[in-house]
C-alpha cells in the first residue's frame, strides 16, 4: 500500500477505528501517514460531538432581557419628568473610585467631590440650594456586569421626583466598564435627609450613604458626600 | 415610531439569525448547556450595549464571535478565581445529551455514545480557554486559521504552533493514535 491508497483508506475509517492489515502495515512505516491518520480521526471525533439545540423560549427570553436591561448608551442626563433613568449602575468589583456631584440647577459652576478609596466614615453632606435638585453619583467600575442589583433607600422626608411616598426602590441593571452615572432627582421636604445606595453582584456588595441638607444646615465647609464602603467585597 | 422600540427591533433583527450558531459555539466553549446559556446571555447584554459599534457591519458574525470568545475568557478566569478550574459542570451534559433529538438507539449504543460524548467534552475542557476556542473555531466549526486569527486577535504563527500542541494533546487524550503507545514502530 502506498501513501495515496493509505489516505483513501483512512478516509473510509470510522472515528476511533484502529487500522488493520495493509493500512496498519503502511502506517507502521510512514510517519506522515500516521500523522494524517491522527488528524483525520481527530476531526471525525470532534465532528461527532453533539450539541444540544437551545430552547426557543430561552432565546426569546435572552433577547428580551438583553434589550430590557442593557442600556446601549449611557443616559447623559436625567429627564425632568417623573420617570428618571438609571442607565448604569453599580458593580461586582468596584475599584472603589467613585465620585459624587451635586449639580446646581441655577449655578453656572458645578460643585463636585472626588472619592477615591476612602474607607473611613466621614460626615458627608450634600447641601441643597433648592427644594428639588439632582444628585449625581458617578461610579467607576473596573469591569462590565450584566445584572447588578441596585437599591436606594430614602429617609428624612426625602423623595425622588416621580416616586412620591416610596422609601425604597430596587432594580436590576447593567454596569459598564468605567464611569456609570446614577442621577437622583431629589426632593427635600424638610431640612435634611439621607440617601443610601446599595449594590450587589455575586458575592460583593457596596454601599454609599449621602446625607442631604439645606444649605443653611449643611454649612459651607462640610464635605459633600460619603465614600463607598465595601461591605463584603 | 418610538426610537427605543426601533433600536430593539434592529438589534433583534441583527442578532436573531446568529443565535443558534452562537449558542452552539458557547456550548463547545463551555461544555455545558447551563454555562452556554449564561455565556449567550452575557453576549447579548454586551452586544446590545455595543450595538452602535457594529450595527453597520455587513457581516457582524465575526464581531459577535470575538465578543463571545472574550467573554468566555473572562468568565473562565473569574470561575477559576472563585471556584477552581476543575469544578466544571460536565455532569449536566449527560442530561443535555439525553435530550438531543436522536432516533432512539439501543441502550448499549446509547451508553457507548454518551460515554464518547463525555470523553470529547472532557478532552476539550482539559484544554485552556484559548486552545479550546481555537479548536472550536478551526477544527470543529471549520473557520480558516486566517479567520480565527482575526476573531481571536492572535498572530497566525502563534495559532499554528498552538494548534499543533492542541492536536497532540487531544490525540493523546482521546487515544487517536493508530497504535497503542506501547507498540514500537519501525
Amino acid at each position: 500500500m502506498n501513501c495515496i491508497e493509505a489516505r483513501q483508506a483512512i478516509g473510509h475509517l470510522d472515528s476511533g477505528v484502529r487500522p488493520e492489515g495493509p493500512l496498519a502495515e503502511h502506517l507502521g512505516q510512514c510517519e506522515l501517514c500516521r500523522q494524517h491518520y491522527g488528524d483525520a480521526m481527530l476531526l471525525k471525533t470532534l465532528g461527532s460531538l453533539k450539541v444540544p439545540e437551545p430552547s426557543p423560549q430561552f432565546l426569546e427570553h435572552a433577547l428580551q432581557r438583553a434589550t430590557d436591561e442593557a442600556a446601549p448608551t449611557p443616559a447623559p442626563a436625567p429627564a425632568r419628568t417623573a420617570k428618571w433613568r438609571i442607565p448604569a449602575s453599580l458593580a461586582a468589583s468596584f475599584l472603589i473610585a467613585a465620585a459624587a456631584m451635586l449639580i446646581w440647577d441655577q449655578m453656572p459652576e458645578q460643585q463636585a467631590i472626588e472619592i477615591v478609596e476612602q474607607r473611613t466614615p466621614a460626615e458627608n453632606v450634600v447641601a441643597l440650594e433648592a427644594h428639588r435638585q439632582e444628585v449625581r453619583i458617578v461610579i467607576h467600575s473596573n469591569d462590565e456586569h450584566a445584572a447588578a442589583e441596585v437599591s436606594i433607600e430614602l429617609a428624612g422626608n426625602l423623595e425622588l421626583e416621580g416616586y412620591a411616598g416610596q422609601q425604597r426602590l430596587a432594580w436590576t441593571t447593567s454596569l459598564k466598564q468605567g464611569a456609570n452615572l446614577l442621577v437622583l432627582p431629589v426632593v427635600l421636604h424638610n431640612e435634611s435627609g439621607e440617601i443610601r445606595v446599595r449594590s450587589q453582584f455575586g458575592q460583593a456588595s457596596h454601599e454609599v450613604n449621602v446625607h442631604v441638607a439645606r444649605k443653611s444646615q449643611a454649612g459651607r465647609t462640610a464635605p459633600l458626600v460619603e465614600p463607598f464602603a465595601p461591605v463584603n467585597a | 415610531m418610538d426610537a427605543d422600540f426601533e433600536l430593539k427591533t434592529a438589534f433583534e433583527r441583527s442578532t436573531r439569525p446568529h443565535l443558534t450558531t452562537l449558542y452552539h459555539s458557547a456550548y463547545r466553549l463551555t461544555g455545558s448547556s447551563a454555562d452556554a446559556e449564561d455565556l449567550l446571555q452575557e453576549l447579548l447584554f454586551k452586544l446590545f450595549r455595543q450595538f452602535d459599534q457594529w450595527r453597520g457591519l455587513d457581516h457582524p458574525k465575526p464581531w459577535m464571535q470575538r465578543v463571545l470568545y472574550n467573554l468566555h475568557i473572562d468568565l473562565y478566569r473569574k470561575r477559576r478565581r472563585t471556584h477552581g478550574v476543575n469544578e466544571r459542570t460536565l455532569d449536566s451534559d449527560a442530561q443535555a445529551i439525553d435530550e438531543m433529538a436522536n432516533p432512539e438507539p439501543s441502550p448499549a449504543v446509547q451508553a457507548e455514545g454518551d460515554q464518547q460524548q463525555r470523553r470529547i467534552l472532557e478532552a476539550l475542557q482539559a484544554l485552556g480557554p484559548e486552545q479550546r476556542a481555537l479548536v472550536t473555531l478551526h477544527l470543529i466549526e471549520g473557520h480558516t486559521l486566517e479567520e480565527v486569527s482575526a476573531i481571536l486577535d492572535v498572530p497566525l504563527g502563534t495559532l499554528k504552533s498552538r494548534l499543533h500542541r492542541c492536536k497532540a494533546q487531544l490525540k493523546r487524550t482521546l487515544q487517536l493514535e493508530p497504535f497503542p503507545e506501547n507498540v514500537r514502530l519501525a
